[in-house]
């Protein structure tokens, strides 16, 4: 995913828009072409039949890859390939419908059936998800054998398509796959794909950049269940006669194999997998569906080796190959070229932060704050404000309830008593809900979505003010691709200011400390908050680095961003900070000014002890120039 | 009446066997936070390698168990090291959920391939009683000594485990890990050789409940994912990681299914089970022993 975008930005201003819109229709026209001519040049009917039952799956597999990239590993894709394969033989069975409504009725039901189900299943963890999922297929073969006047029970049913030669279906069934797969692309490369990838990586990190991960999983779910279904039609027409025996366990888990071989997440990864997974049991003459124990032997030491040794799959190793050279910056390489990294640019992330909600309504009040984890009480009636545009800091042994207090102020974690207002109006939504009020937030350890370019991290941010649908997105209708221009040019302006512009197309795991602590900030400025909650933002950075941190800070109150910092580090924030709130154990021990502060009995016994005494004498411009 | 007496009786039988199995994911989970795929398949080995070495080879019955155990919590510590150790650490789950994935499904075809090397088409094996006594007859109910006795083998053994957890060295370190991973890590705790600990002791109860639960599941390389399904729903009702909640769970569960079978119909019963772990997960997600709610 991470090479694309970069071409869209950095290609050069000669190429005339006419031709850039033009390859794309160039490569359509190509991929038809061979897809036309493909059955002409096979050897034998075998080989043609082998590659379209790899077609007739190609689309199940795509939307397993959207949903295992929202982090539901799914094992019941049989069990929608069934209800799929059923409706489309039995509405052509009892109602004379013609397949290509058949198929129709399957999205749909396929579509419900999914939709339903992910609701609370979705709720669990990985491998409740799978474990739930593989018990779909026995219950979709229940219902058939207990419903067998209407399903044909054990035997199945039997429905033909009718005089359609083999390169006919061939062509029907890779032509369905070539427009999923345009779909799942643009899907996975808009808003909707960064959403799903950042859900994976946490959901909450996810909630704090206002991403609804519950809805994009069930969305990616349903659409991974009415793909299945399409598949399972598709398989239909092709094979004929079907029973609960067509689709088992065993499908479930080839199709997940060609989705974590060809690399999840990533757009070609899936079609990569399944061509591999098609094309080597056919020239050992078997169908990617069949197969004994050998070959299930050999799949399970691919998934073992593929999650071990390339967990990005086919598809990340075909990147790795050409992104080092392309970009700079090859896995790991920090050094390449020996170039110095670039410093912030303080005048672009001025004119950027201008550009946001304006200096009103930062003004934040957390007033009296209770929470209880296990019978102890994290925070004991906490209360503090911080007016509008001002950095106020917070410190305090550990184990005091700083992170705490600021999950309780961002909505990460629910309060049994006390309320949180901000610019007047209370706050008591998930953490979501407050992100899109205005709340930003970064994490001790920068989470990012590590296998996509820093553009793309720091679209996610940009992606809590979309405006276009899901749906235009998908279609590539021009209000999508104006916003995604726009939001391109305003990313990279990001990465500009925070230097990473000579970065925009590294993957996010490739990156230093500084750079993940830069773009994690930069992702929370692009959602435009009113309010930032920097969670220790300066660990692990050196002097410089710390500098430049502290640099961003001043800017943000210049723009009338509030913030809140959370910091071990004593004299940058007696430094840097308007007020200081000091926190022990869940309670305000004291707040008020720095020097204040710092001179307070209570705080020098509870914390600081004689070392911010000796510093009243140091001068504190050394730190704040 | 006596209907009801029986399919209890039986739901207590096969629930045991869930039990034994729940408790082997339990007791990783607890110290690792990963669930492996392959318990069921250790299960399996544990019965298809019990059949071959006590009722075809001749083994003596405890000889054979040992080296049932044995090789199962071998595998099992072969798991961690191998398919496990590099992923346990890392936030996305699904990491290890595929890794352990392809372990189950490496063992259960290597199974298969070596239970039908010699042209047999039949993975299945018979798998004879090894107490011969009874049946009894209370009334018109039927006891099997041979089975009931999975009850008190499935409450001793966990009885084993939590002493265990509780007096011996690495049982306490176990313990420790569970209740948090991190600060064992950092209290200087040899985390690395505990996991090991605890897959191999997953994996020596595994093969333990294939063997002892055989002359009821009997022996067959198919039988793996089943297991790991319903000890995984025995577990999250009894409530995860609580060592006892498998019992809890195995019997509510295997009672269930056995209700199910005898007034629903037999074809009910994996619906009937997929509805009472969404029903507990809805109702109450920390399960009937359970204290907190944890992410699965």
């Amino acid at each position: 995913m991470s090479a694309e975008p970069v071409a869209a930005v950095t290609s050069s201003p000669r190429s005339s828009p006419w031709l850039r819109r033009s390859v794309p229709l160039l490569q359509l026209a190509v991929v038809v072409v061979v897809i036309a001519v493909l059955p002409g040049t096979m050897p034998n009917t075998f080989y043609l039949f082998s590659l379209t039952v790899g077609a007739a799956y190609l689309p199940a597999v795509l939307g397993l890859n959207l949903a295992v990239s929202g982090g539901a590993v799914s094992m019941g894709t049989s069990a929608f390939m069934l209800i799929g394969a059923y409706a489309v033989a039995l509405s052509q069975i009892h109602w004379q419908l013609h397949p290509v409504l058949g198929i129709a009725v399957a999205v749909v039901i396929c579509a419900a059936v999914g939709a339903v189900t992910s609701i609370p299943a979705l709720r669990l963890g990985a491998f409740a998800i799978a474990v739930v999922t593989l018990m779909y297929a026995d219950v979709v073969g229940a219902i058939s054998l207990h419903f067998r006047s209407f399903t044909g029970g054990a035997d199945g049913v039997s429905a033909s398509a009718g005089a359609v030669t083999p390169s006919q279906m061939w062509l029907y069934v890779a032509l369905c796959g070539l427009g999923v797969f345009i779909l799942h692309r643009n899907l996975l490369r808009g808003p909707f794909g960064r959403a799903l990838m950042i859900t994976r990586r946490g959901e909450a990190v996810a909630a704090s950049l206002a991403v609804a991960s519950g809805r994009y999983k069930v969305a990616a779910f349903t659409i991974y269940a009415a793909l299945s279904g399409i598949a399972g039609g598709l398989y239909q027409q092709l094979i004929g006669p079907i029973s609960i025996e067509t689709f088992n366990v065993g499908i479930s888990i080839t199709l997940l194999l060609m989705v974590v071989l060809g690399g999840v997440a990533s757009v070609s990864g899936p079609l990569l997998g399944t061509i591999a997974l098609t094309v080597i049991p056919m020239i050992l003459n078997q169908t990617s569906g069949s197969g004994g124990g050998t070959r299930d032997l050999v799949y399970g030491i691919i998934l073992l080796l593929v999650v071990l040794v390339v967990p990005k799959g086919l598809a990340g190793v075909g990147r790795g190959l050409t992104s080092s050279k392309l970009l700079g910056r090859g896995k790991g390489g920090t050094d390449a070229g020996g170039s110095s990294p670039a410093p912030i640019d303080e005048h672009l992330l001025a004119a950027l932060l201008s550009e946001g909600r304006g200096a009103e309504g930062g003004h934040l009040d957390v007033d009296d704050v209770v929470r209880t984890i296990g019978g102890l009480q994290i925070l004991r009636g906490v209360s503090m404000t911080v007016e509008s545009g001002q950095i106020a800091g917070l410190i305090g042994p550990n184990g005091s309830g700083k992170t705490t207090l600021l999950n309780s102020i961002n909505g990460l974690t629910p309060v049994d008593r006390g309320r949180v207002s901000l610019g007047g109006t209370s706050i008591d939504g998930p953490a979501r809900t407050r992100a899109t009020a205005g709340v930003g937030r970064t994490f001790q350890t920068a989470v990012l979505t590590e296998q996509a370019s820093v553009l793309e991290n720091l679209m996610v941010g940009l992606d809590a003010r979309r405006k276009a649908s899901h749906l235009s997105y998908a279609l590539r209708l021009p209000s999508a691709c104006r916003e995604a221009t726009e939001r391109h040019a305003e990313a990279a302006r990001w990465a500009a200011a925070l230097g990473l512009g000579g970065l925009l197309g590294a993957e996010a795991s490739s990156l230093t400390p500084r750079e993940r602590r830069l773009l994690e900030v930069g992702r929370a400025l692009a959602t435009r908050p009113r309010l930032l909650l920097l969670d220790e933002p300066v660990a692990g950075l050196t002097g410089d680095e710390i500098d430049e941190i502290v640099a961003i800070v001043r800017l943000l109150r210049a723009a009338g961003i509030s913030t809140i910092l959370v910091e071990h580090h004593a004299e940058l924030v007696m430094g840097l900070c308007d007020t200081v709130t000091v926190l022990d154990a869940g309670e305000v021990i004291a707040s008020g000014r720095p020097s204040v502060v710092r001179r307070d009995p209570k705080v020098i016994a509870a914390y600081l002890g004689d070392e911010l005494l000796a510093l009243d004498d140091a001068p504190i411009e050394e730190v704040s120039p | 009446m006596w209907d009801l007496a029986s399919a209890l009786l039986r739901g207590l039988q096969t629930g045991s066997i869930y039990a034994i199995v729940g408790l082997g994911l339990n007791v990783i989970f607890a110290a690792t936070g990963v669930f492996n795929f392959a318990q069921g398949e250790l299960v399996m080995v544990g019965a298809m390698l019990g059949v071959t070495l006590w009722a075809a080879a001749g083994l003596p019955l405890g000889l054979a168990l040992v080296v049932v155990v044995l090789a199962t919590a071998a595998i099992g510590a072969l798991t961690e090291v191998f398919a496990v150790r590099r992923l346990s650490s890392q936030r996305d789950a699904t990491l290890w959920m595929l890794s352990t994935l392809g372990v189950a499904i490496i063992i259960r075809s290597s199974a298969t391939l070596l239970a039908t090397r010699n042209g047999g088409q039949n993975a299945q094996r018979s798998f004879p009683n090894y107490i011969k006594a009874g049946p009894w007859h209370l009334g018109q109910l039927s006891v099997v000594p041979q089975r009931a006795v999975l009850i008190p083998i499935a409450v001793l053994l966990t009885l084993a485990v939590w002493t265990w957890f509780r007096r011996a060295r690495w049982g306490r370190g176990l313990l420790a890990m569970a209740a948090d991973r991190e600060g064992a890590a950092m209290r200087g705790l040899p985390v690395g050789s505990l996991a090991v600990v605890a897959f191999a002791l997953g994996g020596l109860i595994a093969g333990f409940g294939g063997f002892v639960g055989g002359p009821v599941t009997q022996a067959s390389t198919e039988m793996g994912f089943t297991l790991t399904l319903s000890a995984f729903i025995a577990a999250t009702i009894g409530g995860i990681p609580h060592l006892w909640g498998p019992l809890v769970g195995g019997a509510v569960l295997g009672i269930g299914q056995q209700l199910t079978a005898t007034y629903l119909g037999s074809e009910l019963q994996v619906p009937i089970s997929l509805a009472l772990l969404l029903v507990v997960l809805a109702v109450r997600p920390q399960g009937v022993l359970g204290r907190e709610v944890r992410t699965l």
